[in-house]
């Protein structure tokens, strides 16, 4: 075992960890963004809308991301479309996000009993008073602990992006491994470094829905 | 047949039972009232062993529950008990919730338990939902159910504990129906209840319960029309 | 730009992609298998009163699913072996995901036990039933249903996440892809072809799930 390699190259692969934040937590709000518009169109009556929005969420939800990644990134070229790494893994991650992010919104807001709804119509209200003053906020609260649970996910996820060369912490630990060679110690190291991100998330994300069920 | 010495229970901080003592002869039909945390439905639990208590006794039918050479299953399969919350088991038919028991405890065979359950369905109103899932049913009808699963067993007692207080208003007729056959037939009973037309009609004796203490006891025309204890008077009061 | 569309290598290698398919299939499925098993040995462990039971099933969990399943492909694959424990792509590949969803898995089996009302183990036991045949007739059937459909949608994802062992060579959907590209250099139809494969799985796997559900329900 050679432990001092872990150590002596532990900066580099802290500065791979910022870059893994930096794209989780982009990804996070540009996917949050995404996941409000999706999953309010998807809830609409106009089948027009509803159908074609549904067919978005269904593909980025039922493919896997790296699929994603490597259409975008390889595939897009042929049509004149040619991102660099990054951005082509910050788009497929944002897809990836907002498709899950509409799923969460869709489900919170059908989760809130008709009363509400029929509560706020029979007051007047219109569709986006509606929204904007009864369901939205109690929606959102429901919201709060799976994309919680998503913001997890990404942080995770985001190791993908090493595979189409983007840096982040598991291509640090790659590029760390071809100098060193101790790749036992090096990925522990990376499994250790995303756990100590990823559990306290996880425990949060616990004390959230405790406190969802509890009000 | 039940004879409970002296028995104390507590959860916590929290004194379930103070010190009751209560004897039940063969045949007899018992009631027990009282205002909600007095110890009532902990005891009718403790008489099945479903809590343990803390001391005292509980000897039922010659058989001390707290002995560890005891075996509580063949004691239990002894004493039927209705709950409340009726718990059906939910992935089951009305009929295999019947039959279940009595196949893996009593050891019948499939098709003497099949008719032993059909019989009880048949007794308790409801033949025609033998192959009915538990959320198919009404819950007067489940916990008809509950009571035919419990006779099945072919107790020597049998415990109600407030069988009827989950029911809605026009259900709670066909249940209490079932129980006053069961008392016209012999069968020896306690119920929890606060149903107190049926206490009048069926019980041999009603039993006022209060933080955990017998206050008082006697028959029911006694004790509902002339109560000795303020404490009985008091609750009567609220609910007659 | 001169890249013009050609869908004919689609057509040519469809055999293929359609072998890599099944494969993704295979070795979801068997992963599943065993990830159940993984998933009711801990699950159970997890509810055990025992502490030394509980403890370990719960660091399971948690190490497994607050880390990268792409990290623990890499440490099995190429960090074991300089511990002396050298397996080949596909036993590397095989045991990242079984031990991945198992601890996704241990909670879904955990949730179901704990779903189950107290009154229903009261009801078993009041009927004279020991222990074991509690759990047995009582406990386990429902817990088995409960935790059904969250366990479908661990298998679904297990689906998904299979593709990730494309990285270390065990061959499936994606690592075929891969290797037509490179061969081809038909990225976008390729690619494209293999997310639609994906699509269809997921799908017909979702809508075979939901079958197997209405079964079970009628049948227990």
């Amino acid at each position: 075992m050679h432990w001092d390699i872990v150590t002596k190259n532990l900066w580099y692969l802290l500065w791979g960890t910022k870059s893994t934040l930096q794209i989780a937590g982009g990804v996070l709000i540009m996917g949050t963004i995404l996941g409000f518009f999706l999953g309010l169109l998807r809830l609409s009556n106009n089948p027009l809308i509803g159908y074609p929005t549904r067919g978005v969420m269904e593909v980025t939800r039922g493919t896997p991301l790296i699929m994603q990644m490597f259409f975008i990134f390889f595939g897009l070229p042929a049509l004149g479309l040619e991102l660099p790494k990054y951005p082509a893994a910050v788009l497929a991650m944002t897809l990836f996000a907002g498709g899950n992010a509409a799923e969460i919104v869709r489900g919170a807001i059908q989760s809130l009993p008709k009363g509400q709804t029929e509560a706020a119509k029979s007051l007047g209200m219109n569709y986006s008073q509606t929204m904007t003053f009864v369901i939205l906020p109690q929606a959102v609260r429901r919201m709060i602990p799976p994309m919680m649970g998503l913001f997890t996910t990404l942080i995770k996820d985001t190791s993908l992006a090493a595979i189409i060369g983007v840096f982040e912490l598991t291509r640090a630990t790659q590029e760390t491994i071809e100098r060193t060679f101790a790749s036992f110690e090096l990925y522990l190291t990376a499994a250790f470094i995303y756990f100590v991100i990823c559990y306290p998330l996880s425990l949060l994300t616990q004390q959230a829905e405790k406190s969802l069920h509890a009000a | 047949m039940i004879n409970v010495r002296d028995v104390y229970k507590s959860f916590g901080i929290v004194k379930a039972l103070q010190g009751v003592t209560l004897f039940v002869n063969k045949g007899e039909r018992v009631v027990i009232i009282g205002p909600s945390g007095s110890g009532k439905s902990t005891l009718l639990r403790c008489l099945n062993h479903l809590e343990t208590i803390d001391s005292g006794t509980i000897i039922i039918d010659g058989t001390p529950l707290n002995d560890s050479k005891v075996n509580i299953n063949k004691v239990r399969a002894e004493i039927g008990i209705v709950f409340q919350s009726f718990n059906l088991f939910p992935h089951l038919t009305a009929l295999r919730n019947i039959t279940l028991a009595q196949e893996k405890v009593r050891k019948r065979t499939k098709e003497e338990a099949e008719r032993i359950a059909r019989s009880l369905l048949e007794k308790v109103g409801i033949p025609e939902k033998a192959n009915s899932y538990p959320a198919q049913l009404s819950g007067g009808q489940q916990q008809r159910v509950a009571i035919a699963r419990a006779l099945a067993m072919q107790p020597k007692i049998m415990l109600f504990d407030e069988p009827t207080s989950a029911l809605d208003p026009e259900m709670i007729g066909e249940v209490l129906d079932v129980m006053k056959q069961l008392a016209r037939e012999g069968m020896t009973m306690i119920v929890v209840s606060h149903e107190m037309g049926f206490a009048r009609e069926v019980a041999d004796r009603v039993i006022f319960m209060d933080e955990g203490r017998i206050v008082e006891e006697g028959p029911p025309k006694e004790l509902f029309e002339n109560p000795r204890q303020d404490r009985t008077k008091a609750f009567l009061s609220k609910i007659l | 730009m001169g890249y013009k569309l050609n869908f004919s290598v689609i057509w040519k290698n469809l055999p293929l992609l359609l072998k890599g398919a099944w494969l993704t299939v295979e070795v979801s499925t068997g992963a599943i298998l065993v990830a159940i098993l993984v998933g009711i040995v801990m699950g159970v462990a997890k509810t055990s009163r025992h502490q030394f039971l509980r403890f370990p099933a719960a660091w399971y969990v948690e190490a497994f699913r607050n880390t990268p399943l792409l990290i623990q492909i890499f440490l099995i694959y190429f960090g074991l072996p300089q511990i002396g424990l050298k397996l080949s792509p596909f036993m590397s590949g095989f045991a990242a995901l079984v031990l991945y969803t198992g601890a996704y898995n241990t909670e879904v089996v955990r949730a179901g036990l704990e779903a189950i009302p107290k009154g229903q183990i009261e009801a078993a036991r009041s009927l004279g039933f020991t222990e074991i045949q509690t759990i047995r007739y009582v406990i386990v059937p429902q817990a088995f249903r409960i935790s059904l459909p969250a366990l479908s949608n661990n298998f679904i994802a297990l689906l998904k996440n299979s593709s990730l062992v494309s990285v270390i060579g065990m061959v499936e959907l994606t690592f075929i892809g891969n290797d037509l590209t490179a061969w081809t250099f038909r990225a976008f139809e390729v690619y494209g072809a293999v997310t639609v494969l994906y699509l269809a799985l997921v799908f017909s796997l979702s809508w075979i799930l939901a079958i197997i559900e209405r079964r079970i329900r009628l049948l227990i």
